[in-house]
C-alpha cells in the first residue's frame, strides 16, 4: 500500500518535472552554454529571425551598419535589420531538464532511505520542484523589438563589430 | 497523502513562479577597465583583430597600460590558441598574458546570478547521507511487522501493527489493537501489507466488535478486560522534564509528547505529571494514546545483528527450548507505569501499559476506582526516549464489555503469493503468510450500527538477515544483552544516542499521516 502510493506520487512529481522542464527558451544543443559556462565561452548566442516570411537561426557574429551576421550551419548570413521583425536571442540554455532529472532521481533514491522517505522524499519534492521551476523561469533570452539592437550587440560573438580584418568564409561553429 | 503531494507541488510552483534575472552582462571599453569590480572571476578582452582573452585571474598595469592574466586566448573561430595556468609553484612559474590597453576593443563581464543547483546539492547530500546511514546502521530503517490500514474520516492510515515481538514461532502471540480513527462501516476492510524485509505468518486477524452508543468509546486495560467508557476529560496541565507538556497530549493529533534518550544509560526513567478535575467521585480510566520510539525495534536488530553467521543456529536453539528463557532486556525498558495520588499524597500505582512497536498509535486504558470529587494528580513513569504519548485523557468507566468476535468473509490478493488468502485466515492450523511488498485486502461485515472496533490479530514474523548486520557479529555484546541487560543498556546508549536524533526527527515531524 504504503510503497504502492509513493510510486504513484513518484510518477506525479516525475510528470511534473517533464512538464516544467519544456517552459524554457532552448537554443539547440551544444550552440550555447549553460549560466555557470557562460564567462569561460566566447561565443555568440543563438539567435532566431523571422525575416522576409522566413525563419533563420544561428549563431549571432556580429553587427555592422544596419547588417546583421548570422552564422547558420550552412553559412554566413548578412540581413537588414530593416526587414527583421521579430528576433529572439538565446544566450545560454538552462538546466531545468538536468535538474528535473536530478530531483526525480533523488526522489527514487529516497526509496534507500527507508522509514526516512516520508521525511525525505517531500523535502525533495519542495526543494526538487522549487529548483527546477525556477530554473525553467529563468530568463534566458531577449526579443527584438523588445529589446533594441544594441543589447544584441554584446551577446554577438564579436560585440565590438564585424571587423573588415577578419575573412568571413573562416567563420564556423 | 495525495492531497499533502498537491499542496506541496503548489507551493513550490509559487515560490518559484517568480521570474529570475538575466544574467548581467557589461561591455566596456578600455578605459573603464579601471572601474571593473575586481570580484569578476573571469574576464573577456575582446581583441581589435577578432581574438579573444578569456581571463580567469587578471590585473591592470596602469604605468605600462597593461591588462595581464591567466587564461586563454580564443581566435576567432573561438577555438583555443594558447592557455597560460597560474601556478603556486615558484620553479614552474608561468607568464600571464600581457597586452596594451590599445590592442583591446572592449571587455566584457558577466554577472550570472545565483546557481539554484545548490538546493539539489542539498537534498542529495540528505538523502545519500539518509540512505548511508541505513546502509551502515540498517537497524535504523527499514522496521516493520505486519501493518493494517484501514479508512479514516479523511484517508486510509495504518491503524494497527500486529505482533511487534513475535519473531518466531515460539514467541508466536494475539495482539489486541484499537482501530481509533476507523471509520465505521458495516461493510469494513482492512488493507494487509508487509513492507518490510519480513516473513509474516498471520494465523488470525479478527475485528473485535463491541456496541455502544455513538457519544461512548470502549477502551481495552492490558489485562485484556474491555470498558465502556464516557464524558473524556482532557488534563489541566502535563509536567514533564522538558517543561509543559499539555499541547502534545491534550488531542489525538499525531503532535506527541517525546524525550530524548538518556546518554549515558538507555534504561533511565522520567515522569510525566497530569492533574484532572474530578467533579464527581467515581471509578475512571486513564486512556493514553501512544506508541514506542525506535529504540526497540533498534535493540531487536542489534540483538540479531551480534548473532551475526550464527543468527539461525540460536534462533533455532531458541525454538528448541536448548536457550534459557529469562526476562529481556526489552521488559527492562518497560512499559509506561501509572500511578495517583492518594488524599496522603502517596503515589500508589494504578498499572502498566506496554504495546511494543513504534508504527501505530495504540491506546490502552489503566483503571483508577475510587476517586473522590476534587483534584487528581496522575504519574506516568516510562523509559527515558522510548515512548511517544499521543493522547492522554480521563474517561468515565460505564460497564464491562465482552467483544462480538467477527472474522473476514473475504480477502483479495492485491500483491502477494497466496492464492487462498481467506481460507489461510480462517484455518486455526494454518497461516496467511505474507512477503515483502505483498498486499491483500480483508473484509468484514459488521453486526451493529455503531461500534467500536478493535484487531485481534496472532501470529510471527521472521526477520530477513541483512548482510550488513552478519559484519557485526559479536558473541561477547550478545552475551552481555542477554545476561547483563542492565550493563549492556548502559554500554550502548551513545552509539543509539549517535543515530537518535535522525530517526526521531524523522518520524515526528513527518507525524505520519496516510
Amino acid at each position: 500500500m504504503f510503497t504502492e502510493q509513493i510510486f504513484k506520487n513518484l510518477a506525479i512529481f516525475l510528470m511534473a518535472f517533464g512538464l516544467l522542464s519544456c517552459s524554457a527558451a532552448k537554443a539547440p544543443k551544444g550552440t550555447v552554454p549553460t549560466l555557470d559556462k557562460i564567462s569561460e565561452t566566447a561565443n555568440g548566442g543563438w539567435v532566431t529571425f523571422q525575416s522576409e516570411g522566413k525563419d533563420i537561426s544561428g549563431e549571432l557574429i556580429g553587427f555592422k551598419e544596419d547588417s546583421i551576421f548570422v552564422l547558420t550551419d550552412k553559412k554566413l548570413l548578412s540581413l537588414s535589420q530593416n526587414n527583421v521583425h521579430f528576433a529572439r536571442l538565446i544566450f545560454y540554455n538552462t538546466k531545468a531538464e538536468n535538474y528535473g532529472g536530478w530531483a526525480g532521481l533523488n526522489s527514487l533514491f529516497t526509496i534507500a532511505n527507508g522509514w526516512f522517505l516520508i521525511f525525505t522524499f517531500p523535502i525533495n519534492l519542495i526543494v526538487g520542484s522549487s529548483v527546477t521551476v525556477g530554473e525553467s523561469n529563468r530568463i534566458n533570452f531577449i526579443d527584438f523589438p523588445e529589446h533594441p539592437w544594441t543589447e544584441f550587440h554584446k551577446f554577438a560573438r564579436f560585440p565590438q563589430g564585424l571587423l573588415d580584418t577578419i575573412d568571413r568564409n573562416e567563420l564556423e561553429f | 497523502m495525495k492531497q499533502v503531494l498537491y499542496w506541496v507541488l503548489t507551493l513550490s510552483f509559487l515560490i518559484s513562479s517568480c521570474k529570475t534575472a538575466p544574467v548581467r552582462r557589461e561591455i566596456n571599453s578600455t578605459d573603464q577597465i579601471q572601474y571593473l569590480n575586481p570580484e569578476n572571476k573571469f574576464i573577456k578582452a575582446h581583441m581589435k583583430d577578432g581574438s579573444v582573452f578569456i581571463l580567469n585571474f587578471w590585473f591592470t598595469d596602469d604605468v605600462h597600460n597593461n591588462l595581464s592574466g591567466y587564461g586563454e586566448l580564443l581566435n576567432i573561430q573561438r577555438r583555443v590558441v594558447e592557455r597560460r595556468v597560474r601556478t603556486s609553484n615558484r620553479d614552474e612559474l608561468v607568464e600571464p598574458f600581457t597586452f596594451p590597453f590599445d590592442e583591446v576593443a572592449l571587455v566584457e563581464t558577466n554577472d550570472q546570478g545565483n546557481s539554484l543547483g545548490g538546493g539539489l546539492v542539498f537534498t542529495s547530500g540528505l538523502i545519500g547521507g539518509v540512505a548511508l546511514l541505513c546502509l551502515f546502521s540498517p537497524k535504523t530503517c527499514f522496521g516493520s511487522c505486519p501493518t493494517f490500514y484501514a479508512e479514516t474520516n479523511d484517508t486510509l492510515r495504518i491503524l494497527a501493527e500486529g505482533f511487534s515481538t513475535s519473531i518466531l514461532p515460539s514467541l508466536e502471540i494475539n495482539d489486541i489493537d484499537m482501530l481509533y480513527e476507523a471509520k465505521y462501516k458495516k461493510d469494513f476492510q482492512l488493507t494487509l501489507t508487509n513492507e518490510a524485509l519480513e516473513t509474516h505468518s498471520i494465523r488470525y486477524a479478527n475485528i473485535l466488535c463491541f456496541e455502544k452508543e455513538e457519544h461512548q468509546k470502549v477502551f481495552a486495560t492490558s489485562e485484556g478486560d474491555f470498558y465502556v467508557t464516557e464524558n473524556s476529560r482532557l488534563p489541566n496541565n502535563c509536567k514533564s522534564l522538558e517543561g509543559d507538556c499539555l499541547e502534545e497530549v491534550k488531542f489525538l493529533d499525531h503532535k506527541e509528547y517525546f524525550s530524548e534518550s538518556d546518554s549515558d544509560n538507555l534504561h533511565s526513567k522520567e515522569d510525566l505529571i497530569l492533574d484532572f478535575d474530578i467533579e464527581k467521585a467515581g471509578n475512571f480510566g486513564l486512556v493514553l494514546g501512544k506508541r514506542q520510539t525506535m529504540m526497540t525495534t533498534f535493540i531487536l536488530y542489534q540483538g540479531l545483528a551480534y548473532m551475526g553467521k550464527s543468527v539461525s543456529y540460536f534462533l533455532a536453539q531458541y525454538e528448541l527450548g536448548n536457550l534459557e528463557k529469562k526476562s529481556g532486556i526489552l521488559e527492562l525498558l518497560g512499559g509506561v507505569e501509572i500511578y495517583f495520588q492518594n488524599r496522603n499524597l502517596e503515589w500508589i500505582y494504578a498499572g502498566e501499559v506496554n504495546e511494543p512497536g513504534p508504527i501505530a498509535t495504540d491506546f490502552n486504558m489503566v483503571k483508577i476506582d475510587n476517586v473522590p470529587q476534587g483534584n487528581l494528580k496522575i504519574k506516568l513513569v516510562m523509559n527515558k526516549g522510548l515512548w511517544r504519548i499521543d493522547y492522554l485523557t480521563l474517561v468515565d468507566i460505564e460497564k464491562q464489555v465482552n467483544p462480538t468476535v467477527v472474522g473476514p468473509y473475504s480477502a483479495e490478493n492485491i500483491f502477494g503469493k497466496e492464492k487462498e488468502p481467506l481460507a489461510k485466515l480462517l484455518d486455526p492450523e494454518d497461516f496467511l503468510v505474507t512477503y515483502p511488498g505483498e498486499k491483500f485486502l480483508i473484509n468484514y461485515q459488521l453486526p451493529f450500527e455503531h461500534a467500536e472496533l478493535f484487531l485481534d490479530s496472532k501470529g510471527f514474523y521472521l526477520e530477513w538477515i541483512r548482510e550488513d548486520w552478519i559484519k557485526e557479529q559479536n558473541f561477547r555484546k550478545l552475551n552481555q544483552m542477554v545476561k547483563n541487560p542492565t550493563t549492556y543498556l548502559k554500554k550502548i546508549a551513545k552509539e543509539y544516542k549517535k543515530v537518535e536524533p535522525v530517526m526521531e526527527e524523522a518520524f515526528w515531524n513527518s507525524r505520519y499521516v496516510y
